[in-house]
């Protein structure tokens, strides 16, 4: 890539890219071009601030590798910062090489998302001369953008674990991190895929069925536990048990004085004031932003898996289905997933992180709304239709719909901002993916504004 | 305002009406005939059978935490010479039900029409105060041939099934129901026969299934005789 940069260019490099071993040594070979002094590097504005580093070396990246790519190209007296406020700004960028301002652009990122944002703004411009790269194995690649059935999944034509055996009455288990675990009969939960019970020890043990026990499921767990997933609110598998020598499930921690998001919306959001609502709506969206930044999908995200602590701290569970390296999720839910699945496609096709959007974008909805996005009073819920959006964009129709004081949630929809007005609308009517640090950002914003007019209302 | 829009004070939107409240209505539709006497089940007469069942349903409605919010039950009872509300669409807690005695004739077209209209009218509530709602459940359970002009009343319910507006699951008891007749309430699912307590137990397990969980269809592949 370094012997394709010609005249003057600007490469937009995302945190990311700046997070990558293979930065600094593409930096180096670059500071070496005869028309280095054409080169002018952007990043997002965000990275200037001095924690940044040690924020990402808390979540579990090399934070001293961005301070370390940072450091280099403040060196060269050319990065400039840009705010692009959701990260993806990529309009802005075109404007100035439409302007004349350079000949080329690069794009550096590692994030499928931010090069899919990157796509859809090149793609309306037409324009071949700026391209999207990545480190691959520490070399600068072109990014390709992927085939929608590219990812196959791991997939096993025929069973290879033959040993699933029925955990049903076993009165202990064995777990190599917890050692014996007493599993407590009186206090049984029925999963989708097994049993829950508490034990004598604190902990939960998942028993699952044996037709769950599959050579697919034990690989998956084992995969689980490799990974570095370390945040409170994801109530992730911590090792698999065994009876009679063999797996028949998972422990996790037991999450208590909580209550599932499905008995909340259900009962009408009772006791949540509009605050609580946005928080653990931001809450939710930032546990999201979480496992999505680490290659998890979800795939079966409804607001049975979603435990609240009043008032708004939000925790999800379940997770022993997940999507994870090349293990699938094989179930999902139909009123929470636009596609409708085969079986086959379930077990043989890998998911990307979008496709947990229309579920985000639903339970976020009704969290803030208290209704769901396609509301149709004159059908049952099974029936609404997923292509109709209920609520109106235009003002003049929000002021009127705002006018039935019976209806709460015209008044919620009327409360958002114009934005993230505009962002559910576009996703629900045309597919327009806002995604979650856009999202992010725009409830944190409207909850200052709240903040603000609460305290200037106070001050009258 | 910011977004231009007039709140005055915006602490709490909830105003008791369209709050995002979700109900699953349930209407139980029984057979309480002279027939009903009977002991073809077991040791117990049907009726008594039925009542125990029904009982146990009610129970496990009251207890189960999501059930509890979920579920609006109405029963019917058709048995001499016209139908009776034995409970309007009510929240669990408000239920309170008088086991049934078995008399005269199966006046069915008459209460599955009392049915229907109770539905229709706990629709327009629902629709006025913004509460959404699951499919409705309709259960009709029978030991013998109606005895009064049950046609439009099929009709009707068959028309609401086609158009996905009710789930309908329709029951024979014994062997002296006519399961074609069943069958015109229910163009979707076919009757189903009991012949036995167990048969009994296992229907309302599954029913009680689906008012904890409205997606669960254990009761939809059972009545097909599919695999649960």
């Amino acid at each position: 890539m370094v012997e394709e940069i010609h005249g003057k260019t600007m490469i937009f490099i995302e945190e990311s890219a700046l997070l990558e071993k293979g930065f600094i040594p593409f930096a180096e070979e670059l500071f070496n071009l005869p028309n280095f002094g054409e080169v002018n590097f952007f990043a997002d504005g965000s990275l200037k601030e001095p924690q940044r580093g040690a924020a990402i070396g808390n979540a579990g990246a090399n934070g001293w590798l961005l301070d370390g790519s940072l450091d280099v190209l403040n060196g060269t007296g050319r990065l400039f910062f840009v705010d692009t406020k959701s990260y993806f700004d990529f309009d802005g960028l075109f404007d100035e090489l439409e302007a004349g301002k350079f000949d080329s652009c690069r794009v550096m990122t590692q994030k499928e998302n931010v090069f899919e944002a990157f796509e859809g703004a090149r793609g309306k411009r037409k324009r071949k001369d700026v391209k999207a790269v990545r480190f691959v194995v520490g070399k600068l690649e072109e990014w390709q953008a992927q085939k929608k059935d590219a990812r196959a999944a791991f997939f096993v034509e025929k069973e290879k674990n033959t040993n699933a055996i029925d955990a049903e009455g076993a009165e202990y288990v064995f777990s190599p991190k917890y050692r014996y675990l007493k599993l407590l009969r009186d206090n049984v939960r029925e999963g989708g895929e097994g049993k829950i019970y508490k034990t004598y020890q604190g902990m939960l043990c998942k028993v699952l069925h044996p037709k769950h026990i599959t050579y697919i499921n034990i690989k998956k767990l084992q995969a689980m536990l490799k990974m570095d997933v370390f945040n409170a609110h994801v109530n992730w598998p911590q090792d698999i048990i065994y009876y009679d020598n063999n797996p028949v499930g998972y422990v996790m921690d037991e999450i208590t004085g909580v209550e599932d998001l499905d008995n909340i919306r259900i009962t009408g959001f009772k006791g949540f004031s509009e605050t609580d609502r946005y928080d653990a709506a931001l809450n939710f969206l930032e546990v999201l932003y979480y496992l999505h930044e680490k290659g998890i999908v979800v795939g079966d995200l409804k607001p049975d898996n979603i435990l609240i602590r009043r008032p708004s701290e939000v925790f999800l569970i379940d997770c022993g289905s997940y999507q994870v390296a090349d293990y699938p999720c094989i179930v999902f839910h139909p009123q929470y997933t636009k596609k409708k699945y085969t079986e086959q496609e379930l077990r043989t096709v890998l998911r990307s992180p979008k496709d947990d959007y229309y579920a985000i974008n639903k339970i976020v909805f009704e969290i803030l709304v208290g209704q769901t996005p396609h509301y149709n009073p004159n059908k049952p819920i099974e029936e609404q239709d997923p292509n109709e959006f209920a609520y109106p964009i235009e003002d003049t129709r929000i002021r009127n719909a705002q006018n039935d004081k019976k209806r709460a949630d015209f008044q919620r929809w009327a409360f958002m901002s114009g934005k993230m007005r505009e962002m559910f609308f576009y996703y629900f009517t045309q597919n327009k993916v806002s995604y979650l640090p856009e999202w992010i950002t725009e409830i944190k914003n409207r909850m200052a504004e709240i903040e603000n007019e609460t305290a200037s209302a106070a001050a009258k | 305002m910011e977004n231009g829009f007039d709140f005055g004070s915006f602490g709490n939107f909830q105003s008791g009406a369209n709050d995002g409240t979700v109900k699953l209505p349930v209407c139980l539709v029984l057979d309480n005939s002279g027939s009903m006497q009977d002991r073809t089940l077991g040791r117990m007469t049907k009726i008594d059978e039925l009542n125990r069942i029904v009982i146990e349903f009610i129970n496990y409605v009251r207890n189960d935490p999501k059930a509890r919010i979920l579920c609006d039950l109405c029963i019917v009872s058709f048995g001499g010479e016209r139908p009776e509300i034995v409970q309007g669409y009510s929240p669990i807690d408000r239920v309170n039900y008088v086991p049934l005695r078995a008399q005269g004739r199966t006046p069915m077209g008459a209460g599955v029409q009392l049915a229907i209209d109770l539905l229709i009218k706990r629709r327009t509530w629902y629709r006025n105060e913004g509460v959404q709602h699951y499919k409705p459940i309709l259960l009709l359970i029978s030991d013998g041939v109606p005895t009064d002009k049950y046609e439009a009343a099929a009709f009707q319910l068959s028309g609401m099934v086609i158009s996905k507006d009710i789930k309908v699951f329709p029951v024979g008891i014994g062997h002296d129901f006519d399961a074609e007749i069943l069958a015109d309430f229910s163009p979707q699912v076919k009757p189903k026969q009991l012949t036995d307590v167990q048969g009994f137990e296992k229907l309302f397990t599954l029913l009680s299934r689906s008012t904890s969980n409205p997606h669960d269809d254990s009761i939809d592949k059972w009545f097909n005789n599919e695999t649960l």
